[in-house]
């Protein structure tokens, strides 16, 4: 048989068959560790950023908490928030002088604090009404949420035409004190 | 085109030509004579790989078949069949054939065609000299029918003389083809007494039986130094060397006319005798060295490619440890993260009542606008304002002070104007009523 003759040929045939597969062997798996680095790196980057964010989020959430702390009243600490409610009606009477104000029954919902406040008062001078509501405005914690304003001219049989305004609105406090040690 | 070797046994001897193939023939490079003892030893120290073998085969069949018209696929295996019938010592041979032409008997159309056979194990004796020293065979071709090569654009009918050994071939030309083949013994070399007996009864023959008449006697290698020898046959006598070589031929070369001419067989002549068995074997082996140069070949570029990624690898692993080395704490930073928002929550009803308050638009920069509003011979006597989502609803009420009603118009459109052209306000409603002169006007601020 000449076939036998191939013998060499196909030795070497099969030494080169075997050294391609395993160089494709190779090549495979060091693609995949490649990969699996690539994958890592990008991994790592990820985490990267995601902990830089975490440090930024972080910082602005001190920063809030300490801007919302610099809007409680002083005393903060010492009082508790139905009186901290109640300071605050007595302030909006000192600063409403001579103005009739209502209030009805202080109420507990939702984790809120409120007391529904009723102001009425006259005036003459337009821009001294529109500090007052500035005023009330202002106010953070307690807070006045203004609900209905109505301003009318009447008529008095002594003094003529005068200004009324009424301010229907609502004091209002978190009913929970902070959890910080503070009340 | 290229270096082309080929090796003529004939008889005790072995010729060999180193030959140069180009467009417009061939050159001679080198020409060898050895023992046929000693061309297992030239084999050995020969570089060149490929040969062209032609043989002088002592015993071959040859003959004249005829088979009915068929598809040309199928004349191979008829042909094949026909051989095995008529020379039933033949078990494995090798053929070659070749359409002779057509005869209609009894009615019915007639292929005739030439066949020319020799066992295989003949062949494999040659065969087995050269694998055995890795040389590669392109063709054997016999000896008796080479010259036909170097005759295929003569179209009439001659008689062809070669001699190999004390052997005489003679064969009869046509169109370039071979249509008969006689091989003769003879006395001596040269052309005696005897050969110009046989040659004379040849033509007889191709008369009678072929009803062919030769126009000439070719004298074809060596024996063209005896054309003076061959006054007594009956048809002219040429000699192949003048007519083909000229003066570029010198005799010395006749001797290896059979060589030579093996050069000029086209493939389309299908004189080669090579078996299918070394056919499949020289596919196989040549299949198996382009593939395993292609499996090596690709594996150096695999490697290459793999000290590209090697590369890729070390450069991510320095980059990975860079970023470890530089990335921020990942569990305290959680931590960390984590504490503050726990604090946060306590501060979330603080934030959410804040939030809530900036929902609502600014009451005291209403009321500041509303100052500026253009109140010619108007009279404002109530502002109501409610609070909604995200906007604050207003309502005007007053009265026009005019006598007249076109001027109580223009008053109270100028107030309209001057409402609409402050930023954030829009009219929902507006009515002026004549009869009192009173107006009301429904605005929405955002």
């Amino acid at each position: 048989m000449i076939y036998t003759r191939l013998k060499k040929t196909v030795t070497y045939h099969l030494i080169a068959g075997i050294a391609l597969s395993a160089v494709i062997i190779t090549l495979i798996l060091l693609s995949k560790y490649e990969n699996s680095l690539l994958d890592a790196i990008g991994r790592f980057e990820l985490i990267r950023v995601h902990a830089f964010q975490m440090k930024q989020a972080a910082a602005d959430m001190d920063s809030l908490m300490k801007k919302v702390s610099a809007m409680l009243p002083p005393d903060y600490n010492s009082k508790n928030h139905r009186e901290l409610l109640l300071l605050a009606l007595d302030d909006i009477k000192t600063t409403f002088k001579g103005s009739e104000i209502i209030v009805t029954r202080l109420d507990e919902k939702t984790g809120e604090l409120s007391l529904p406040v009723t102001i009425k008062f006259h005036f003459d001078n337009y821009s001294m009404l529109v500090s007052r509501i500035g005023y009330l405005q202002s106010m953070k914690f307690p807070q006045f949420t203004i609900k209905n304003i109505l301003i009318e001219r009447t008529e008095d049989k002594q003094i003529g035409a005068i200004l009324l305004c009424k301010i229907e609105g609502l004091l209002k406090m978190p009913a929970e004190s902070l959890k910080d040690g503070k009340k | 085109m290229g270096k082309t070797v080929t090796v003529s046994f004939e008889g005790e001897n072995v010729r060999i030509v180193y030959a140069t193939l180009k467009k417009k023939g061939i050159v001679l490079d080198d020409v060898l004579v050895l023992k046929d003892e000693q061309f297992d030893d030239f084999l050995e120290k020969e570089k060149t790989k490929e040969f062209i073998v032609v043989y002088d085969f002592k015993h071959f069949y040859q003959d004249i078949i005829s088979i009915p018209p068929v598809k040309n696929r199928y004349v191979k295996n008829l042909v094949e069949a026909e051989i095995r019938k008529k020379a039933s010592d033949f078990k494995e041979f090798s053929f070659i054939h070749f359409v002779y032409g057509e005869k209609i008997i009894e009615n019915r159309r007639i292929k005739e065609i030439f066949v020319f056979a020799v066992r295989n194990e003949d062949l494999r004796d040659v065969i087995n000299r050269f694998i055995h020293r890795g040389k590669v065979i392109k063709a054997i071709y016999p000896s008796v029918l080479t010259v036909a090569g170097l005759f295929k654009s003569i179209e009439e009918p001659f008689l062809c003389v070669s001699e190999i050994g004390q052997n005489k071939n003679l064969f009869l030309l046509r169109d370039g083809k071979i249509q008969f083949v006689r091989t003769v013994h003879s006395l001596a070399h040269g052309i005696n007494d005897l050969d110009i007996q046989n040659i004379n009864m040849t033509v007889n023959y191709c008369k009678q039986a072929m009803r062919t008449t030769p126009s000439f006697v070719m004298l074809t290698g060596s024996l063209c130094s005896y054309d003076d020898a061959a006054a007594n046959i009956s048809i002219p006598v040429v000699c192949l060397a003048p007519l083909f070589f000229r003066s570029q031929m010198s005799s010395a070369l006749l001797d290896f006319i059979f060589p030579v001419s093996a050069f000029f067989i086209t493939r389309d002549m299908n004189l080669d005798l090579l078996t299918r068995e070394y056919k499949s074997f020289s596919q196989l082996t040549l299949l198996l060295k382009y593939s395993t140069f292609l499996f090596l070949s690709l594996s150096i570029i695999g490697i290459g490619y793999e000290g590209f990624i090697v590369k890729n690898i070390v450069e991510s692993k320095n980059k990975l440890s860079s970023i470890r080395m530089h990335s921020p704490d990942g569990e305290n930073t959680l931590s960390l993260y984590e504490n503050k928002r726990a604090e946060l929550s306590g501060y979330m009803p603080f934030i959410t009542l804040l939030k809530n308050s900036t929902s609502i638009p600014d009451i005291q920069r209403f009321l500041s606008l509303l100052s500026g509003l253009t109140t010619d011979n108007i009279r404002i006597d109530s502002i109501s304002l409610s609070v909604g989502e995200g906007s604050l609803k207003g309502e005007l009420k007053g009265l026009v002070k005019s006598e007249s009603y076109a001027n109580m118009q223009m008053y109270y459109q100028k107030l309209i104007n001057s409402i609409s052209g402050i930023k954030g306000f829009s009219i929902k409603g507006h009515s002026l009523e004549l009869k009192d002169k009173t107006f009301h006007i429904e605005i929405e601020y955002r």
